[in-house]
């Protein structure tokens, strides 16, 4: 019996995790069309990241249409037919459009090609090649002018840097007659400065011969042409620099996806776009859960622990790696672990079919709450549709009543069985963190710790309640009465902590004997 | 010309395409979105109304349509509420006023048009199907459907009465604006 009960468990989660793999494949699809789509009432998010309704519903309409069989190309052109390319995040690389793309590789290259002809040109200048024949008329001139540097010359006037050189050239022979310098060295520097000096006197005269000189001219040349060049190159560097920068800032930023999430990433620190850096945590949460439920689904549970870590170390409240961890729990026999990740699950998605199938059938199986595990169960075929898997829940719910009617003999004993229910006067929405304790202490102790306690995760009201020998809170005692029930609804699920204006109640009948059945508590 | 005057010239009409593409950049509103609908054929919708009947777009052919896209929460929408009710009821049986409320609670809806004692024709899109058929992305938003079935003309924005009456008509004679108008208007949400 119950070997039958198990095969049927794994085929109905085998199926599940099918569907669920299904939804899965799915909802990527639907973010990586989304993420190419412009968010209509936001600047500069995609479809996907926006929380606008707009966003939301637009991803619907993409759902849908991929549902209905269309390709991701015919749903892109369905948003482009009626926003227009706008809706592109990205616009495509045809007509006006080309523009967009080629344009910054254009300027950087052009920059770039620039920068490089200036660099050669400017290195030319002051490579110096002994052999170079000199013009012997220029030389006589540097010569002659360098003698008379600081007067007023008598050809065409030289520039700063002329001057510069005929300093040297006077310097030198200075230091020479001085005795500081050698013959050899006096010649090898003096010959150098020359050879300078006629390629300078060349240079100016090749850009000035087909302008006659004037004075503004002179002063431009003189004072402004250098500059000008060199303005230009460290304008094409600071813009070769902003773009490598704001290409790289782009890569390295990114949203934070937790409190513990750092907002840099990929080439800054190495982590990718899921969370923060951890050894095997390179992959997305998607591909992570993916490779999960692939080894869950060919009974790798290793593997599958593996990767279902590495989706909840960057989302520890994931609700389908939360559900799978629990199953996997519960079959190494970590029942409390097992239940605690369920209800992490269900906390954050309160009707998870996954979760809520698991958790149903765990507290079934263990006797522990079959209440609990009806209500879950219920909950779970609210939700299926008509067919296999509704009908296979519907007999184990039927199984779990024909069993409360005749309570094995483990659990034999009088037992409290009653309901809990919300104040019909104050109806409050129960949250899917919220946790129902049902506490029975002897009548006319004076607080100390309850006699026993029921747990009920994520309860949905009216919540029908058993309570018997296997709740007895301390070791040795006995399910005797008289007892005193009352119920609290603890918002966050720590029974250490009270919130205000938490729901409590007490059972108006109190107090009552094990045995006592229609026990009622009201929320209030 | 000299190099220098040459090399000036460049740098001045470097410095001038950069202004000139930035005061482009900054007189463009970047959330505004150009339709490409104007001069096509309306899409087709089917729509609840709130007095519990359907219409149907195609059903209406032959007639000139004003279509509405509002929601109790936009203020220009108040704005224009009375107008449209007041060209609504000028108007002939050959003129359908249709309100498409978007991105709204029914009670809210009914609240505003009781406030407004709207009588034309009214319904709700709940899942924006309608509204993303018709790229609409601020509101009120108003397209004008010819007996053809064509748009002739939209309007984002609160619309004057005047260019309401001038649509309407245009509209009715099947003659498509070259652009769209534009007045006061809410982005949706």
């Amino acid at each position: 019996m119950k070997m039958r009960v198990t095969t049927a468990i794994w085929a109905l989660i085998l199926t599940l995790g099918l569907n669920v793999h299904a939804d899965q494949i799915l909802e990527d699809q639907v973010r990586a069309i989304a993420s190419e789509l412009r968010c209509v009432v936001c600047q500069n998010l995609s479809v996907a990241d926006s929380p606008a309704e707009m966003a939301v519903q637009m991803r619907g309409i993409v759902r849908q249409q991929l549902q209905a069989g269309k390709t991701p190309d015919e749903i892109r052109s369905y948003f482009v037919s009626k926003y227009g390319e706008w809706v592109l995040l990205a616009p495509p690389a045809h007509g006006f459009n080309l523009t967009v793309w080629i344009l910054p590789f254009a300027v950087l290259l052009g920059g770039l090609g620039f920068a490089l002809w200036y660099l050669r040109r400017w290195s030319g200048r002051r490579r110096d090649d002994p052999d170079e024949p000199l013009d012997p008329e220029l030389l006589e001139r540097v010569r002659a002018e360098a003698a008379e540097a600081g007067a007023e010359p008598g050809q065409s006037p030289p520039d700063e840097e002329q001057l510069r050189l005929y300093q040297d050239l006077r310097e030198l022979d200075f230091d020479h007659e001085a005795g500081k310098l050698s013959e050899a060295d006096y010649e090898a520097l003096r010959q150098r400065y020359e050879r300078q000096a006629v390629r300078r006197l060349a240079e100016t005269r090749e850009s000035t011969a087909a302008v006659p000189e004037t004075e503004m001219t002179q002063t431009i040349r003189a004072k402004g042409g250098r500059r000008g060049w060199a303005l230009a190159a460290w304008a094409v560097v600071l813009l070769a620099g902003g773009v490598t920068l704001g290409v790289l800032l782009g890569q390295s930023l990114r949203p934070r996806t937790s409190t513990e999430d750092s907002i840099t990433g990929d080439f800054l620190t190495g982590t990718g776009p899921g969370g923060i850096a951890r050894p095997g945590a390179s992959e997305t949460p998607a591909a992570a859960l993916r490779r999960g439920q692939e080894a869950f689904q060919r009974k790798d549970f290793k593997s599958a622990i593996d990767a279902f870590r590495a989706v909840l170390d960057q989302d520890p409240d994931h609700p389908l790696a939360n559900a799978y961890m629990g199953m996997i729990l519960a079959q190494a026999g970590h029942t409390d672990a097992a239940l605690k990740a369920l209800d992490r699950a269900l906390s954050r998605t309160p009707n998870l079919p996954l979760a809520l199938w698991a958790k149903g059938m765990i507290l079934f199986q263990e006797g522990r709450d079959p209440a609990g595990a009806r209500e879950h169960l219920q909950r779970l075929e609210r939700l299926l549709p008509e067919g296999g898997q509704r009908d296979s829940v519907r007999d184990i719910i039927a199984r779990i009543g024909r069993q409360q009617k005749e309570p094995p003999a483990a659990s034999a004993g009088p037992r409290i069985e009653g309901t809990v229910r919300l104040d019909p006067e104050r109806p409050a929405k129960a949250s899917g963190r919220a946790v129902l304790y049902i506490v029975a202490r002897p009548a006319g102790a004076q607080g100390g710790p309850p006699l026993a306690v029921k747990r009920i995760a994520a309860p949905a009201f009216p919540v029908s309640f058993s309570l018997g020998a296997g709740d007895v809170m301390m070791p040795g005692a006995s399910f005797e009465g008289p007892l005193n029930l009352n119920a609290r609804l603890d918002r966050d699920g720590d029974p250490l902590t009270r919130e205000a204006g938490e729901l409590a109640g007490v059972h108006d009948g109190n107090p009552v004997e094990p045995g006592a059945r229609d026990v009622v508590i009201t929320l209030k | 010309m000299t190099p220098a005057a040459r090399r000036l010239l460049f740098t001045l009409m470097g410095v001038g395409l950069v202004v000139i593409l930035l005061g482009y950049g900054f007189y463009q509103d970047p959330r505004y979105i150009p339709s490409p609908l104007v001069g096509r054929t309306a899409p087709d919708f089917s729509l609840e109304l709130f007095n519990g009947e359907t219409v149907r777009l195609s059903e209406l052919r032959g007639k000139t349509v004003m279509l509405d896209f509002w929601a109790s929460w936009c203020v220009p929408c108040r704005e224009e509420a009375r107008d449209l009710e007041a060209a609504w009821k000028r108007q002939g049986h050959d003129i359908v006023f249709l309100g498409i409320n978007i991105q709204d609670s029914k009670p809210d809806a009914l609240k505003f048009i009781e406030e407004f004692g709207i009588t034309f024709l009214n319904g709700q899109d709940p899942d924006g199907k309608v509204s993303v058929d018709y790229g609409v992305w601020g509101i009120p938003e108003a397209f004008f459907i010819s007996p053809a079935g064509r748009i002739t003309y939209k309007h984002i924005g609160a619309i004057p009465p005047p260019v309401l009456a001038a649509k309407l008509q245009e509209a009715r004679r099947d003659l498509v604006s070259t652009g769209s108008g534009r007045g006061e208007h809410q982005a949706i949400r």
